[in-house]
């Protein structure tokens, strides 16, 4: 855990703002040879929707990975309200951070409403004794965690899917799923990796609608998602990540306009870009 | 005869329920951490022993043959020495192997097997030979009359099948419908997500090796009291027939274990009644019976059919 050395060449990245939430220090993961993540820093605030955009292998995933604990960063430190968190993803859960992921990991044998409720496991208390003879105890937790559980489901509108193997449920509602398995667990911070791939348009939007419906109850949430529209019409602030590097952070409207991340992300004239944005979201 | 009929089936039973209960456990583990747990016949044996210490040791004399105290002190026992044995089996001999290569858990597990049926032999006073156990405060029969003769159902006999099948429906309760039931089963189809929900791994493993060690124990001290007698090599033998049990119902369900367990109790009975060779060949006749689902439902009868993980 060294301390954090910027470089004098990097883009100075502004001061974390904010730094109330949830802030990273100086984050550098190494694997080997290879540096995915290089001195990343940043600052989530609460009420707050970032994004993080970058080419593929960018680091953005790598970066997510060391936020929840399955990464232990080579250097630098993760900290939640001022507190840095445990190197052990069940304790940072407990600390209030939850995420969904590229590929869904849903539990593909476990009703919907059953991958909800293992989302509760951190906010419920059974002793072994009431669990075996189901004692009062015992059955005040598990109605209070299922009823929570049908809360959640109609928030996402899964209600009908609640007795349904997840591994059965369309496409679109899984990642659905996934989110309310990780609101579960009563997160202050959300991370959200890539929501919308592989869903049509009208997805696209209540997706979005359903990400601000999270920030209005109180979750900051932290999106990584290759549709760039996508991101700039929903986020406060947005990160483009290139090579293991914060490259640029600002505004949708700074980084959508900034020639770096044109070149860096799309390694095109900006005209280009919307033409290859169309031409992705046709054949994707 | 139809006596006889009927009384092959109630002895297939018996049997059945007492693997049942052994083969939860194999199917448990095997759910959790894809080992084949081979000490588990062990950890059955080790359980029949902590029933006989318990009353021959530690229960006071006038108690003894009141079935209604002893029976249940010695349940208690053997399930407990059973536990302790399994929690320092996964201790210090499978979770250091966590990660290492399938194979060297599964040797791990054949020397931890020996290990703990000489370590019986060597500190169990007596246990270089069978012991008697005690029985006689649970001995009788009930002779259930049917046209042309009488069907025996030892007391013991019906013990075993009332205790396997309350236990089973607790145990399927627990794992559907608690919290710590739910981890497990999370853990058991993807441990890294499960570690991300907030489960402990480890407190799962331990609690999966507690609860089939738990049933394995039960199932020892029943086995005692049936037979009237308990032998170091009895863990091997009953081991066998569970693991295959667990394996014919689909390694890692757990009314595969138990439609197994009967499943392999009944080709015993009514192979060595009513096939060429008799009770010499039913070992036989239940590796047959193994093969042919083997080759034909590869996944067994409750298997799920092997799953990609990411």
């Amino acid at each position: 855990m060294s301390a954090k050395h910027a470089m004098p060449e990097a883009p100075a990245p502004r001061t974390p703002s904010g730094a109330g939430l949830l802030t990273a220090s100086g984050v550098t993961m190494q694997f080997g040879g290879l540096r995915a993540l290089n001195d990343v820093s940043f600052g989530l605030s609460e009420g707050e929707i970032i994004g993080l955009i970058g080419p593929n292998g960018a680091g953005k995933t790598t970066f997510f990975n060391c936020l929840t604990g399955l990464y232990a960063p080579t250097s630098g430190s993760v900290a939640l309200r001022g507190t840095p968190l445990p190197q052990d993803p069940a304790k940072v859960t407990d600390r209030g951070i939850a995420r969904t992921f590229q590929n869904i990991r849903l539990f593909p044998s476990m009703t919907a409403e059953e991958n909800v409720l293992v989302g509760r496991h951190v906010r419920m208390k059974q002793g072994p004794l009431s669990s075996l003879l189901h004692g009062p105890g015992f059955k005040r937790s598990e109605a209070e965690a299922r009823s929570r559980t049908a809360e959640l489901l109609e928030f996402v509108g899964l209600t009908r899917f609640s007795g349904e193997l997840a591994r059965n449920l369309p496409y679109g509602d899984q990642r659905r799923l996934e989110i309310a398995r990780a609101l579960a667990t009563e997160p202050s911070v959300l991370l959200l990796d890539e929501p919308t791939a592989g869903m049509n348009a009208q997805e696209t939007e209540a997706t979005r609608q359903l990400i601000f419906g999270i920030r209005d109850l109180g979750t900051s949430v932290v999106v990584i998602e290759h549709d760039t529209k996508f991101i700039f019409t929903l986020c406060d602030r947005v990160l483009v990540l290139v090579q293991g590097e914060l490259l640029v952070e600002g505004s949708p409207d700074e980084v959508r306009g900034d020639p770096r991340v044109v070149e860096a992300y799309l390694g095109a004239p900006p005209d280009e870009v919307e033409h290859q944005i169309h031409a992705a979201e046709e054949n994707p | 005869m139809l006596s006889t009929l009927l009384s092959q089936i109630v002895n297939g039973l018996v049997t059945g329920a007492l693997i049942g209960l052994i083969a939860l456990g194999y199917t448990m583990v095997y759910g959790i951490i894809q080992l084949i747990n081979f000490a588990h016949g062990e950890i059955f044996m080790i359980g029949s022993y902590g029933g006989l210490a318990m009353f021959t040791y530690l229960l006071p004399t006038a108690i003894q043959n009141q079935w209604y105290f002893a029976l249940p002190l010695l349940l208690i026992a053997g399930a407990a020495v059973s536990v302790g044995v399994a929690v320092l089996m996964e201790r210090f001999a499978y979770r250091p192997l966590r990660n290492a290569p399938r194979l060297a858990p599964l040797i791990t597990a054949l020397g931890v097997s020996v290990a703990l049926q000489e370590a019986v032999r060597v500190f169990y006073p007596g246990a270089t030979a069978a012991l008697p156990f005690p029985k006689a405060f649970v001995e009788g029969t009930w002779e259930i009359p049917v046209p042309g003769g009488t069907v025996p159902l030892r007391w013991t006999g019906l013990l075993i099948i009332v205790v396997a099948l309350v236990l089973t429906f607790a145990l399927n309760t627990f794992v559907n419908n608690s919290r710590m039931g739910r981890a497990m089963r999370a853990t058991s189809q993807d441990r890294d997500v499960a570690r991300l929900m907030g489960i402990d791994p480890d407190r799962v493993i331990v609690l999966t090796f507690v609860l089939g060690a738990a049933l394995a124990g039960v199932a020892g001290v029943l086995n005692g009291v049936d037979l009237g007698f308990t032998n170091i090599d009895l863990g091997f033998q009953n081991g066998i027939f569970a693991f295959t049990a667990a394996v014919l119902g689909g390694i890692g369900s757990i009314k595969g274990a138990v439609a197994g367990g009967f499943a392999i109790g009944l080709v015993k009975a009514l192979g060595g009644q009513y096939l060429p060779g008799g009770t010499a060949y039913d070992y036989v006749w239940i590796f047959v019976v193994l093969i042919a689902v083997l080759v034909f439902r590869p996944q067994g009868f409750f298997g799920e059919t092997e799953r990609v993980r990411a």
